[in-house]
């Protein structure tokens, strides 16, 4: 059985434990799980420890938004493997976001951001949006730069964390936007998942993962299901790079959600990469998310529009779905540009059981309990 | 009272005086301005206007690059409202401004080329920002190009210009910069809509001419309320077009 497991999947380690590689950088260094690529950390940020500390504040700091109410983490908490259990965000203002917060599980290995964006491939650039857009208001901080820097400057312990984390810059830039902005990164690198009973499995344990879960595991590396091919690798993601990788492969997928006018439209407020590249192609084309910790992520898809794994594997099945009435009404499968590997596929009930046992392997517990990602003003 | 009358109509004497007496050729370093007038309903904004328009102007700004004279780039001075090549002009809230005593905080291009005072010919200009400047990282970026609400996170890139009022109770915003982009940030990146407008104002004549802006050419777009960038929208076409052809003119002081 073993040997078919194989597919797509990573050398099988010899250990029992996970190994961890770890990135030395002078002062610090990150461990990730052995079976991981190498973490890629951009040349003009390099990791440290007080950087990451500096951006673990930040990152749960509900005073960086307009009213006091909204920190990044209010969208990306650790018990939901930094998804929010919304359908849709809420903004400081209560603007809905028109899509789903999104796991930052291994998000260092992300080869674009945001749900459909070929344009945005680094941390630093991606916090820009949450913090400073308007369209929605997420933190609502645009044209505040100079609140902050004063906040920051006042507030203990960020004067101390700052001058630890950036002592080669100049001092009179010690706390600016920029650094604010690497220090957020920075910590965000450091959110690793890498300890599901599936890595476990893989790593040797033979008895980390079920029956039905090893059953599911098949399926879902099979040509029936397809799975993989959009959801594959090590963060079960085609949206992955890694510092050996010279080409970002970036893609994006319609995955047959809507078919509004028979030709494949979208919703307004949810056409995919189309919005940025105005690429009649790019209609409906998301980023698949990574499958790590999916049972703490519900409800799904970009705009949570499916509640359930249950319900996701369902419209799977029928190879896209149908809504019978309303402004959002068509026949998702008919969607002239959904990705060809939707295709519909049929379960028995013990396969659908032993799939969604499969995808329940992927959670990592000690990933959300871990100390390391927790409010540090609690 | 009357002395303080004569000393100012005597001084006022002086300028002007200063003025027709300046050197045709001024030298190279010296700083000169172009100004810009808001100008509602042909008539100049002044700050006691403010609560008789039928609209509340909440923002108005906008980069200009690629100025020109009579086809020679100017030579913009470095400071917070400019770079070498671009500038970002500011009308935002001009009521709060008018609390403080003044209408704007920029509506002036410094340059330092040398000029011919008193030449008569067209000055151009682009709104919106280069291609190889929209994609950079703003919080790198010197003033006025790291200011965030200038800056439009989502498309990796600026709002070239935000005009933002409130008329009939309703509040529009328009919001204008590159779309369709395609590429790797910051510096590969193609977009098939740029939406940067040239502008181009014959006849000004300059050290005596300034460039109007009629805002109510843009406020009596009949709009949907809401543009944010596609050209294909129809309240965007119709600004756009607006503030392409009828917002900008110049006009002799003299």
């Amino acid at each position: 059985m073993k040997s078919k497991l194989s597919l797509g999947l990573v050398a099988v380690g010899m250990f029992g434990l996970i190994v961890y590689q770890t990135h030395n950088n002078k002062d610090y260094s990150v461990s990730v799980p052995e079976h991981f690529p190498e973490l890629p950390i951009p040349v003009d940020n390099p990791l440290n420890k007080a950087k990451v500390e500096l951006g673990r504040h930040l990152f749960f700091d509900k005073n960086l938004s307009i009213n006091q109410t909204t920190s990044c983490a209010t969208c990306h908490l650790p018990e939901k493997a930094f998804t929010d259990g919304r359908a849709k965000s809420l903004g400081a203002l209560n603007d809905r976001h028109p899509r789903s917060s999104m796991s930052l599980a291994n998000i260092a290995y992300a080869s674009s951001l945001n749900w459909a964006d070929p344009l945005t491939e680094h941390l630093e650039r991606q916090l820009l949006t949450p913090m400073f857009g308007e369209e929605p208001v997420e933190m609502g901080m645009a044209g505040k730069e100079q609140q902050i820097i004063e906040y920051l400057s006042d507030q203990q312990p960020y004067p101390k964390l700052f001058k630890k984390a950036f002592s080669s810059d100049n001092p009179s830039e010690l706390i600016s936007i920029d650094h604010l902005a690497k220090a957020l990164a920075s910590f965000q690198r450091t959110i690793i998942s890498g300890n599901a009973a599936y890595d476990q499995y893989l790593l040797g344990d033979d008895s980390a993962m079920s029956e039905s879960a090893l059953k599911g595991m098949q399926l879902f590396f099979s040509e029936k299901v397809e799975c993989f091919h959009c959801h594959g690798g090590f963060n079960f993601t085609d949206s992955s790079t890694h510092s050996a990788e010279q080409n970002f492969v970036k893609t994006f997928h319609n995955n047959a959600l809507y078919n509004i006018d028979g030709n494949g439209a979208y919703p307004k407020d949810n056409t995919g990469a189309f919005a940025i590249t105005q690429n009649p192609n790019d209609m409906g084309a998301f980023k698949a998310p990574t499958l790590r910790n999916i049972a703490l992520t519900a409800p799904y898809m970009h705009d949570g529009s499916i509640i359930s794994l249950e319900g996701v594997l369902d419209h799977y099945a029928v190879g896209g779905r149908t809504i019978e009435n309303g402004e959002l009404a068509g026949d998702g499968s008919k969607n002239p540009l959904k990705n060809p590997f939707i295709k519909g596929f049929e379960l028995s009930e013990q396969e659908r059981k032993d799939l969604l046992e499969f995808l329940d392997s992927l959670t990592d517990e000690a990933f959300t309990k871990n100390p390391a990602y927790q409010d540090p003003w609690e | 009272m009357r002395f303080f009358l004569k000393i100012i109509i005597l001084s006022m004497c002086f300028v002007s005086l200063l003025a027709c007496s300046k050197v045709e050729q001024s030298t190279i370093g010296e700083v000169h301005k172009i100004e810009f007038k808001l100008l509602y309903k042909s008539k100049e904004l002044q700050c006691s206007d403010y609560e008789k328009l039928d609209a509340v102007l909440h923002d108005m700004r906008f980069f200009l690059h690629d100025i020109k004279f009579d086809q020679e780039s100017l030579n913009l001075i470095k400071n917070e409202w400019q770079t070498n090549n671009v500038v970002l002009l500011d009308f935002k809230n001009a009521k709060r401004h008018c609390e403080q005593g003044a209408l704007n905080s920029n509506a002036r291009i410094q340059f330092s080329n040398s000029m011919t005072i008193g030449k008569k010919q067209t000055l151009s200009f682009v709104i919106g920002l280069p291609n190889h400047l929209n994609h950079q990282n703003p919080v790198k970026a010197p003033s006025p190009l790291n200011k965030s609400d200038m800056h439009w996170q989502w498309l990796s890139g600026y709002k070239f210009l935000r005009l933002e009022y409130e008329k009939d109770q309703q509040l529009n915003r328009f919001h204008l910069g590159s779309m369709a982009c395609s590429g790797r940030i910051p510096n590969d990146v193609k977009c098939n809509t740029p939406n940067t407008l040239e502008i181009h104002n014959g006849d000004f004549e300059m050290g005596y001419s300034v460039i109007d802006v009629h805002l109510d050419q843009l406020v009596g777009v009949e709009s949907e309320g809401l543009c944010m960038g596609n050209p294909n929208d129809k309240a965007c076409a119709l600004w756009i077009d607006a503030l392409r052809d009828k917002t900008f003119r110049s006009r002799n002081l003299r």
